[in-house]
């Protein structure tokens, strides 16, 4: 297990370099002067900063040499300054990260709630109307354009109804609560602000709510799968020969099988949760990451594209690496084959 | 025994089973009844409706089926008509279930102890730590070493034979009344299926519970039930003492099992009388007598009307022409007895001066899988497939190898067949070093030497036709169309398909059509050699049967050279010319087939042969039960492999590996003290003391 | 045969192809109805001359924010565009964009996929590692930068996503090979002497491909709705160009008149869902073929 957790975080490291590398020439591919789009036109203006920036950059260097330079300064984490905030990348990164996890987490909690239940039950009630309907909502739940549902939920929720708060992750008037994780729902707890803390899961429900439907449609579909697999198998006979009710043989006995499989999904549910985090933070003005992304994209910052670039891609990786890992805990056979190596 | 109520009774048993239009009856009418200290066996094939009618009884039926008609009483309670609340209850408690694959009935992710003591706790019989205690001494009472350890293991780090046996101990964990085993023992090797039968017989004998078992191979049942109920088409077609079943079977059908089992005493490459065609499937039973299809006595009768199950001698039947078969038939016992006398008196033919051209010849070879270590920086484990194996084969023929799982004679096969590299060693075919050629070299010499593989829905593409697969081998080596296509038609005809089969694709074929055109596959484009790997292990007795005649015909036909690889020692013996028998690796035993089959030299040999599930085996005689399972092959046993199962073992078997020695006859063996078991195969007395005795006098 | 006699038959195969048609109907009502739904939008989108006279692109300032009426079933935006001439419109660019961004991706997907799973160890290594670093990076993010470098467009648009669509053929497509090299069927056929190119594109392969266009079915309509994504942003389509995605967002500004927004919206996610209905019927519908059981 060791060698094999080991292995994967060496795996890391290409994939780091081939992120930075790509996102690296892409910003170079534009027409535009990196010094000027970095300090503004007044500061291109004096010939001593405009050179300073040069040589710390390594601009006068060839591209390849100008990567290494880069990396060698992401290395000591410094990821070059935002052209948009004119603050640097990886400040901006932190401060905007703990928005986007509180968002991401609620969303994949509110998933696995939904999708578990209505999984298990489609696949007992197999072929029933009860079947039908949940794989009908699940299919439209993976077609959502959720921008689109998005805007209808903020129309009518917030505008029409008022029964949720706008955009935002606190109501103007609030302070945030003394900072210890950066979740304001967790931080109001740990200060005992239960104003604060209604205030902010209120704040949460709606977009993380129109978020799951592409992350709870994806697992749903694959619990109801991953269970009809199960169904069949011949140890829920043994336990029912054993005198075990048919509650206790598919909640004791099937679910704990079906739900291995359905962990491995969560690193491909994740890509689709960092593409809806970018849409529903620019949507609601939540200050996360993903609205970060956004802006960075329609001002062409660079420095704060490839910075948050690498932040995906290491989220990423690092989650399917803990989803490796806890599928091979959960499954012992897995256990077995990865110590003996041949995973 | 008429006023008492029996401990089980299925009475007129029907169940149903949703089909694509509507529900079709496959289990028509069944009665059975078991009691305390009593064995029942029902044998079928696949779809006689078997494990429909054990399943109705603890109502743990697929959705699809129903009970439709008839009653299960336990005890005098109707169970068919109880609440699932009140089943349930009965479930594990009274009547407990074990079934065949141990791996699937097992949860994979859970601890096995946990799931052994899951009755207890499910009945609130006793507290959680108690039923801990009382799981691991339950799988110590079945002769399982270190049940604590197996208490904490998971299913799948365990062997097919200690699996079974933790399912042993789950189902008597409760000290159920009523056992009902199912096909318990058809997966798992000839020598640990010994040891469950004997652990499922002395349950019976010694404790009293009442016992079901079902399976599809008669000499099983035999060994250890006193009744047995035939089943065919879902209904009982016969039923009697296993003495009478098996000695004067009074149902044609009954009698073709009976005589389409290769047995000990029956002279080898005779044709075994198989039962034409295969199993009715259920969407369709064939009308009047469901057998009559496939009857040589048929009439029209048979054709028209259903017989019903009637009293005739001690037991009872449903044929219309029992009577006559019976008178006709005789005693089938005293029928083999006269062919083994034959056979004796004509045993070992005289050794031809100038012995046929050596078509193969394998030299030492050896294959070890590495399975690279868990920690870094230490040497990766060896698995020791193949271990300077040596074999000749002779033009003409027939090499049988057999041994058990992992003993590597499917490892041998993919080797020889080049499928698979070899570490050292040399394959010498013709005279021809064909251990390392490669790429058109390579393509060629597979003219010459063809597969059969075992499963018969795994080796056929689903994509090709039969016509298509038949001339996969011609197409490759360039026969032109025209001859292919006639090629392949009398390819088809000679493995008793006929033409029509040629468009069809696999899935339209049922297992045994499969099979044939897997051997026509072989055959069409005349290979010198054929190796055929398990070839008949995945069908049905019946069909078994058949395809066991068809490869005789190959034989006679072709001047075929084979070498058949099988786990069972009675299909291995009854067509092969010599056989070779592996253990871990090695082959330990060489020889003759009829040579090595009654006086083996090795003690492993000695107990393969004395696990074979026999009808005319003589329950007074002892057999040689091995201990444990086979040892693992990444850390074989230092000095003989063997020596860790062996009754026989000396100090020298740990420190000396024996070589494969020659002995008289042409026969070798691989054993310090070769013959030392010989002299138990076929004696009268029990196992008892007597290979204590002869250890002591070894060590001596 | 007369002209008579030849319409006659023409018609019989007509009846017999409309009853095989609901036979399967009836067997497989899902695989119907996303077939009928397809067909539709298929047909709605390429006749959209037919079924609309106004052009996408007319604008007309004295019917501005028209709600839904007889003249303009679907509305008018804010310079008095008819929304169903745009959503109709609309449908030739996303489609023919997202089949574009999926042949690509699965075809150069199903080519590494090949060369990974039987061109041996090394390239297998090498193919994976790079497949490995492209499946790490956000898709959206990398569209995103493609679309900031190179500007906005409908082609950079296809770039942007054919770029990061290939992987996920790679991963399927060699696990699958890997999985048929073991099976007996592919062992048997090398046996009968096939040479191993043989044994992958006339063995191998035909078992991959089916699974592969199940893939490409559903693809089709996550493309779409990526496309959209993009456009919504604004980094895909820029408007006056009629797109799905790039038609909500001008919606937005709007949202009172409900019906800006909600057409091309409904738009989107009918398609996508008769793709993704669409693929799992297949998938059912092969399913014991694909695994080679009865």
């Amino acid at each position: 297990m060791i060698t094999y957790v080991s292995r994967r975080l060496g795996l890391l490291v290409p994939i780091l370099v081939g992120i930075t590398f790509i996102t690296f020439m892409v910003s170079r591919a534009i027409p535009t002067d990196p010094v000027v789009a970095a300090l503004g036109q007044q500061a291109a203006d004096h010939p001593n900063i405009v050179a300073a920036y040069r040589a710390q950059w390594g601009l006068n260097e060839s591209l390849l040499i100008q990567y290494l330079i880069y990396m060698k300064n992401l290395f000591h984490g410094n990821l070059g300054q935002s052209i948009y905030t004119h603050r640097p990348v990886a400040e901006d990164l932190l401060s905007y990260m703990p928005a986007t996890i509180e968002l991401a987490g609620f969303t994949i909690l509110l998933s696995v709630f939904i999708s578990v239940p209505l999984g298990v039950l489609a696949a007992v009630k197999r072929g029933t109307v009860v079947d039908l309907l949940v794989r009908l909502l699940t299919l439209i739940g993976v077609a959502m354009p959720i921008f689109w549902l998005a805007l209808a939920g903020l129309e009518l929720f917030y505008f029409h109804m008022g029964i949720v708060p706008g955009p935002g992750r606190l109501s103007p008037l609030l302070n945030p609560p003394p900072r210890v994780t950066g979740l304001f729902t967790i931080d109001s707890l740990l200060a005992r602000q239960w104003g604060t803390f209604n205030n902010a899961l209120a704040h949460l429900i709606l977009p993380s709510l129109i978020l799951a439907t592409w992350t709870a449609g994806t697992l749903t579909r694959m619990t109801r799968t991953s269970m009809l697999a199960v169904l069949p198998q011949g140890y829920l006979n043994t336990a029912r020969s054993k005198g075990a009710s048919e509650l206790y043989t598919i909640l004791r006995h099937a679910l704990p099988n079906a739900l291995i499989p359905v962990v491995t999904i969560v690193g491909l549910v994740f890509g689709d949760l960092l593409t809806g985090v970018i849409l529903i933070e620019t949507l609601f003005s939540w200050p996360g990451i993903g609205r970060y992304a956004y802006e960075a994209a329609i001002y062409a910052d660079f420095p704060a594209i490839i910075g948050i670039t690498l932040v995906f891609g290491v989220t990423y990786s690092l989650v399917n690496l803990g989803v490796d890992v806890v599928y091979a805990r959960l499954d012992p056979r897995i256990r077995t084959a990865m110590a003996l190596g041949r995973r | 025994m008429a006023g008492t109520t029996p401990l089980l009774e299925v009475d007129n048993l029907h169940i149903a089973v949703q089909v694509a239009d509507g529900f079709r009856e496959v289990v028509r009418g069944v009665s059975l009844r078991a009691d305390h200290g009593n064995a029942l066996g029902l044998v079928g094939e696949s779809g006689s409706g078997k494990t429909l009618t054990t399943s109705a009884i603890v109502r743990i039926l697929p959705a699809a089926a129903r009970i439709t008609d008839g009653q299960v009483r336990l005890n005098g309670e109707d169970l068919t008509h109880a609440s699932a609340r009140r089943v349930a209850a009965i479930r594990g408690k009274e009547i407990s279930l074990v079934v065949q694959d141990s791996l699937a009935s097992l949860n994979p992710i859970m601890r096995v102890g946990k799931q052994v003591c899951e009755p207890l706790l499910l009945h609130h019989l006793v507290n959680r730590k108690r039923a801990a205690s009382r799981a691991a001494d339950m799988l110590r009472s079945l002769g399982l070493p270190d049940p604590a350890r197996l208490t904490q293991g998971y299913p799948h780090e365990f062997s097919g034979g200690m699996r079974q046996r933790a399912m042993i101990a789950t189902a008597l964990i409760a000290s159920p009344q009523l056992i009902i085993a199912d096909e318990p023992t058809t997966a798992l090797d000839a020598t640990v299926q010994a040891q469950i039968l004997d652990i499922l017989a002395r349950l019976n004998r010694d404790m009293g519970v009442a016992l079901i078992l079902i399976s599809h191979d008669l000499a099983v049942v035999s060994e250890i039930c006193d009744h047995i109920g035939v089943m065919y088409a879902g209904r009982i077609v016969e039923t009697g003492s296993s003495r009478a079943i098996l000695g004067q079977p009074m149902h044609p059908y009954t009698q073709a099992l009976v005589e389409s089992v290769p047995m000990s005493g029956l002279p080898r490459g005779s044709r075994l009388k198989a039962i034409p065609g295969e199993p009715p499937s259920i969407e369709a039973f064939p009308s009047g007598c469901p057998f009559s299809t496939r009857c040589r006595h048929a009439t029209n009768i048979c054709r028209q009307k259903e017989p019903e199950l009637t009293a005739r001698n001690e037991g009872r039947v449903a044929c219309w022409h029992a009577e006559e078969i019976a008178n006709g038939a005789g005693s089938r016992l005293a029928a083999v007895q006269t062919i083994t006398a034959a056979s004796i008196e004509g045993a070992d033919p005289p050794v031809p001066r100038q012995p046929p051209e050596e078509l193969l010849r394998v030299e030492s070879i050896t294959r070890h899988y590495r399975v690279p270590s868990a920690w870094p920086f230490l040497p990766p484990l060896h698995i020791h497939a193949l271990d300077e194996v040596s074999l000749t084969v002779r033009r003409g023929e027939t090499l049988g190898i057999a041994g058990e799982t992992g003993c590597g004679k499917s490892t041998l096969a993919n080797c020889l067949l080049r499928l698979a590299d070899v570490d050292s060693g040399r394959i010498l075919f013709r005279g021809h070093d064909i251990t390392n050629i490669r790429g058109e070299e390579l393509r060629r010499l597979r003219r010459y030497i063809q597969p059969i593989f075992q499963d018969p829905y795994g080796s056929l593409n689903p994509r090709q036709r039969v016509r298509s697969l038949v001339a996969e081998a011609l197409t490759s080596h360039g026969t032109p169309a025209a001859e292919r296509e006639n090629r392949v038609i009398e390819v088809l005809q000679f493995v008793g398909l006929g033409a029509h089969f040629a468009d069809k694709f696999p899935h339209e074929l049922s297992g045994g059509q499969r099979q044939r055109v897997g051997i026509g596959r072989a055959i069409a484009i005349n290979p010198e050699l054929i190796i055929a790997d398990e070839p008949v292990s995945a069908l049905d007795v019946s069909v078994q049967a058949q395809v066991i005649n068809l490869f005789m015909d190959l034989q006679r036909r072709f001047a075929l050279t084979l070498i058949f690889i099988s786990h069972d020692l009675r299909v291995v013996r009854h067509l092969s010319s010599h056989v070779a028998i592996m253990f871990l690796g090695k082959v330990i035993e060489y020889g003759p087939a009829e040579a090595v089959c009654t006086t083996p030299l090795h003690p492993y040999t000695a107990a393969l042969l004395s696990s074979v599930p026999g009808i005319s085996h003589d329950p007074s005689t002892g057999r040689l039960i091995l201990r444990g399972d086979p040892p693992s092959p990444t850390s074989p046993p230092s000095g003989c492999r063997f020596r860790t199962r062996c009754p026989y073992a000396a100090a020298t078997c740990a420190e000396v590996a024996p070589e494969l020695q020659r002995h008289e006859n042409g026969r070798m063996v691989a054993c310090h003290f070769p013959g030392i078991a010989s002299e138990f195969i076929g004696s009268g007395e029990g196992l008892g003391g007597r290979h204590q005795s002869v250890v002591a006098a070894r060590q001596a | 045969m007369g002209p008579v006699a030849a319409a006659e038959g023409r018609r019989a195969i007509a009846a017999r192809g409309l009853s095989k048609l609901g036979q399967v109907a009836r067997r497989d009502p899902q695989l119907a109805v996303s077939v009928v739904v397809l067909v539709l939008a298929a047909a709605a989108i390429l006749g959209a001359g037919f079924l609309t006279s106004t052009s996408p692109s007319a604008q007309d300032v004295f019917h501005r924010l028209q709600p839904p009426n007889w003249a303009h079933p679907f509305g008018t935006d804010q310079l008095g565009r008819d929304v169903l001439a745009r959503v109709l419109y609309g449908g030739r660019i996303s489609l023919p964009a997202a089949v574009v961004v999926v042949l690509f991706g699965a075809s150069v997907g199903t080519m590494l996929g090949m060369l990974a799973g039987y061109g041996g160890r090394t390239i297998d290594e090498v193919v994976m590692r790079v497949t490995d670093v492209v499946l790490a990076f956000p898709v959206l993010v990398l569209a995103m930068a493609v679309s900031a470098a190179l500007g906005a467009s409908l082609v950079n648009g296809i770039i942007a996503l054919s770029a990061v669509w290939w992987p996920s053929y790679v991963r399927v497509c060699r696990g699958m090979i890997m999985e048929l090299r073991e099976r007996q069927f592919v062992v048997a056929a090398r046996a009968a002497g096939r040479s191993s190119l043989n044994v992958l594109s006339r063995v191998i392969l035909p078992n991959v491909i089916p699974a592969l266009l199940v893939m490409a079915f559903v693809d089709v309509g996550r493309a779409i709705l990526d496309f959209s994504i993009l456009s919504f942003l604004g980094l895909g389509i820029r408007p006056p160009a009629p797109e799905w995605g790039s038609m909500v967002a001008t919606g937005v500004e709007v949202m009172d008149q409900w019906w800006v927004a909600t057409f091309p919206g409904l738009a989107i996610l009918v398609v996508v869902f008769a793709f993704n209905l669409l693929g799992d019927s297949v998938r059912d519908a092969l399913d014991p073929w694909v695994s080679g059981r009865r």
